[in-house]
This record gives C-alpha cells, structure tokens and sequence, in this order.
C-alpha cells in the first residue's frame, strides 16, 4: 500500500471503499472533452474525434462530455484552437449541469478564471442573457479572456472585485461560486495539481469561502439559486461552510437532480455536526466518478 | 479604457464587416460594441445588459471584433468564426490542405478573381476559420500571381496538430 500525504489520509473514515479510492489516485485520469456548441455542430465534432482514432464514451450526466481513453495534448490540436472543445474534467462539468441557467437569464460566476465553467454556462444560456465572470487575479482574468475569446463566448463581461466585497448594485438569477480552496481533489500520485504547501491554509480558505458564499447569498435574487462548489474533501471547506452560511434560515439547501454519481454531504466531522439537510449536497469521490474530486451544494435565497 | 464606441467606431463595424464581408446589418445589431482605442468589441445584447454595464467597473468584456493595423481595420479571427455563417463576401474557399498550406507556410501563392484586394475571410471544410490578407497580382512589377497572407494569430496556431479531415 503506498503512503499517502496526510492531508488526503485524514479522510480515511470518509470513504466507503479505501482501496478503490488509493487505486483510482494511482492511476492517469481519463481524458474529458466538453464539446462547444459555440464553434462546431456536435456530429462534426463526433466525426473529427473519430477521423483522429479516438473513441470516446459519454456520461448522462454530463451530456456534453466527452471521455476519451488516450489524447496526448488535447491543447494542441487544429480542433482545440478552433474552439471546438475545452479540455475539462467531468466532475468540474457538474456545477454548471446543476445549476442549469437557462437562456436569457442573468448570472454572476464569481470566482470564474480559468473560464471552463463560464464557457459552459454560456453554452447552456445558449449565449442569450448575461454573464458576469468575476476573478480577483489580473493575470487569471487574462486567462479567463483568452479561453472566452478561443471558444467564441458572445455574452460575458469581466470584472476584478474580492468575491467578498463583489458589489450589491445588480441581482442576479444564478450565482457560481467555484471557490478557491486547498485542493486535495487534484491530488494523484503522479500528474495531479495538488500542491501540499496549499493544503494547510485550511481555516483561512474556510473563511475566505464563507465570505464569497455569504456574498453570493444576498446578490441573488430571492428565489434565485447558487451553486457553491469545491474541488477538495475537507469539512471544513464543504459542509462546515454551506452550514454556516444557511444558519439564519434564510436559505434553504435544494436536493441534487436525480442520478449523479457520489455521496451525500456528511453530517459530522471531528466532533462537529451539520443540520441534516447537509446531506443534499453531494461529494464527487475520484472512484466513483474516474475524475477529480469535487463537492458541490446547490442553495436556494428564500426572501 | 473601455467605452461604447462612437459613431465614428460604429461607422467602421458596417464598413468592414456589414459592406465588406456582406454580414446582413440586422445580425450586428444584436451586438453591442465597445472601443478601447486600438479593438472594437462585441457583446450580444441582452434586455438587462444596460444595468449590468452600469453597475460593475468592467475589466474586459465581449469578442474582440476589429483590430487596427496603421490606418486599417482587420477583423479578427475569433470574430470571423463566430460570424462566419454570415459572410457572403470578401470570402476564400479553401481546401483542407490549402489551409495546412496557409497555416504552415504563413502565406500561398493564386490569383483569386471574385474577391478585392484586402482583407478576406478564409474558409475551410468547415466554414470560416480566420482572416488573410490578399494582394492581387501586379503584372507591371512582374507579380504575375497574387498573394494570399496568413493573418492567424501566430502564437495560438503555431504547435497545433493538422487540420481534422478523411486523407489522414
């Protein structure tokens, strides 16, 4: 059995089948494709993968995803320049599939660079309607252009304010809030993002989160939705977090459609307990899905 | 600095892409432009749009549509794709191995009848792909042929893979 950093043993309890998650970690992800409505028709985008060799399979979930076995390079091909695809992991597709926008309506992404999931939103809205894409960092929004710009994206306008400190003067139907956090999700043995000196900021990232979600939660409008999503497995990132953020009642934790794959939040973690509604939100394990994992609430504003 | 752009700048939009590329006036329309001096941008217009602007200090927003090259205005490539089903004019058609050609060789030599000089849109199997700049021949300087130049933004084209087609 190989040792892992303790900031992924910790969630040893956590997990229903340990060893099916240590080998899934072992082991390159696949590679996910999310084809781009904005640039190609989907049967010639089918065809293109095909003429390369590649087969691919699709996830019902996430039915714009494409899960090719083996693509060295997906940033370098004609088809990527051309916008035809993103190169983004299928757990990373589902805020966007939860929160479903439709066309027309106005959405804030809050923590939005590199810009995967504001293309995704955009493609969902069909590109009618509007779409703040918001990001603290100057050389992450140039990011977040460049990847609006390659894939086409006709409907987004930038801006740079502290998630926490976003302004009140416009309300929104949907917010994301894709928040930054340590990262244990992208941890793998070989090839992962995750980068151990980020883990241990843990209860600075929970404050941080707390404040861009409590944001979120008064410039939606009420009845409006937010998605709050994480790509690490700590309580204290997740469930901690939503928690806090529903203590006035103001709002109310919405159950997850039908069929995804993962587990429910958990309801106590290291002496603490989480209202039972916690356990609407989902947990995205890397050996239930073959992808990065990820946590993801979806929060209805009730006035 | 960001701003809606003047009459001046709306002026060049219709020149370049509604008179020059045959995009009917009624598409550009649906897009809002902004100015930051040296780009035009496009933002599809949306009924709540006028209040977003107003509300946010915004760092960047929309489609870069029209770039300024000296005295010229060139569109770009992100905004011929976009709008490539529309151009009916001011347009190349090319073959899959043509636009290697174009792409690897930065430039191809032909005369092409039906297009003026200037800037053109290139199209591939798949329609509109970006922009090239052509030269009609000038016999009296002995260029017997005319000039086709890659106008593809170098550093998103450069390390790709070939173009996707059936001979490969």
């Amino acid at each position: 059995m190989i040792e892992l950093p303790r900031q992924i043993s910790r969630y040893r309890e956590l997990v229903d089948d340990w060893d099916a998650f240590v080998e899934i970690i072992q082991r390159p992800l696949p590679t996910d494709l999310r084809w781009n409505p904005f640039a190609v028709k989907r049967e010639r985008f089918e065809e293109a993968l095909k003429l390369q060799g590649m087969r691919w399979t699709r996830l019902d979930t996430s039915p714009d995803l494409y899960r090719v076995e083996e693509m060295p390079g997906p940033g370098l091909t004609w088809a990527y320049h051309m916008g035809w695809y993103h190169p983004q992991g299928f757990t990373s597709t589902l805020p966007a599939v939860i929160l479903d926008p439709q066309p027309g309506t106005n959405v804030l992404d809050l923590c939005a660079a590199p810009g995967g999931k504001t293309s995704q939103l955009s493609a969902r809205m069909m590109g009618h309607g509007v779409i703040v894409a918001n990001d603290i960092n100057y050389n992450r929004i140039s990011i977040l252009a460049a990847n609006v710009e390659r894939l086409g994206v006709p409907n987004v306008l930038m801006t740079r304010y502290r998630g926490e400190n976003f302004p009140e003067r416009f309300t929104f139907d949907h917010v994301l809030v894709d928040a930054p956090c340590s990262g244990e999700g992208t941890y793998m043995t070989e090839g992962g993002r995750y980068r151990e000196d980020e883990a241990d900021a843990c209860d600075f990232m929970s404050r941080t989160q707390l404040g861009i979600l409590r944001k979120a939660l008064k410039i939606v409008r009420p009845g409006g939705t937010v998605l709050y999503s994480t790509c690490t497995y700590a309580p204290e990132q997740n469930e901690a977090v939503v928690s806090a953020a529903i203590e006035d009642r103001q709002v109310e934790i919405i159950q997850m459609p039908e069929g995804l794959p993962g587990e429910p939040g958990i309801d106590r973690w290291e002496g603490n307990t989480f209202p039972v509604e916690i356990k609407r939100t989902r947990r995205f394990w890397p050996h239930h899905t073959n992808s990065w994992g990820f946590y993801c609430a979806l929060l209805r504003r009730l006035n | 600095m960001l701003s809606s752009a003047d009459s001046t700048e709306l002026k060049i939009i219709r020149d370049v892409l509604v008179e020059r590329f045959g995009i009917p006036a009624r598409v550009m329309e649906e897009w809002l432009v902004f100015s930051t001096g040296s780009v035009l941008w496009g933002l599809r217009d949306a009924p709540d749009l006028d209040e977003a602007l107003e509300a946010f200090k915004i760092e960047r927003t929309g489609l870069p549509l029209l770039r300024r090259v000296g005295d010229n205005w060139k569109p770009t490539t992100v905004a011929l794709q976009v709008l490539g089903k529309y151009v009916s004019k001011s347009l190349v058609q090319l073959s899959g191995e043509d636009l290697d050609r174009l792409l690897s060789d930065a430039a191809i030599r032909g005369t092409i009848t039906d297009v003026d000089q200037g800037y053109v849109a290139v199209a591939g199997p798949d329609g509109v792909a970006g922009c090239a700049l052509y030269l009609e021949p000038q016999a009296e300087e002995g260029k017997e042929e005319g000039l086709l130049l890659s106008q593809f933004p170098k550093a998103r084209w450069q390390s790709f893979g070939r173009y996707i087609r059936e001979d490969q």
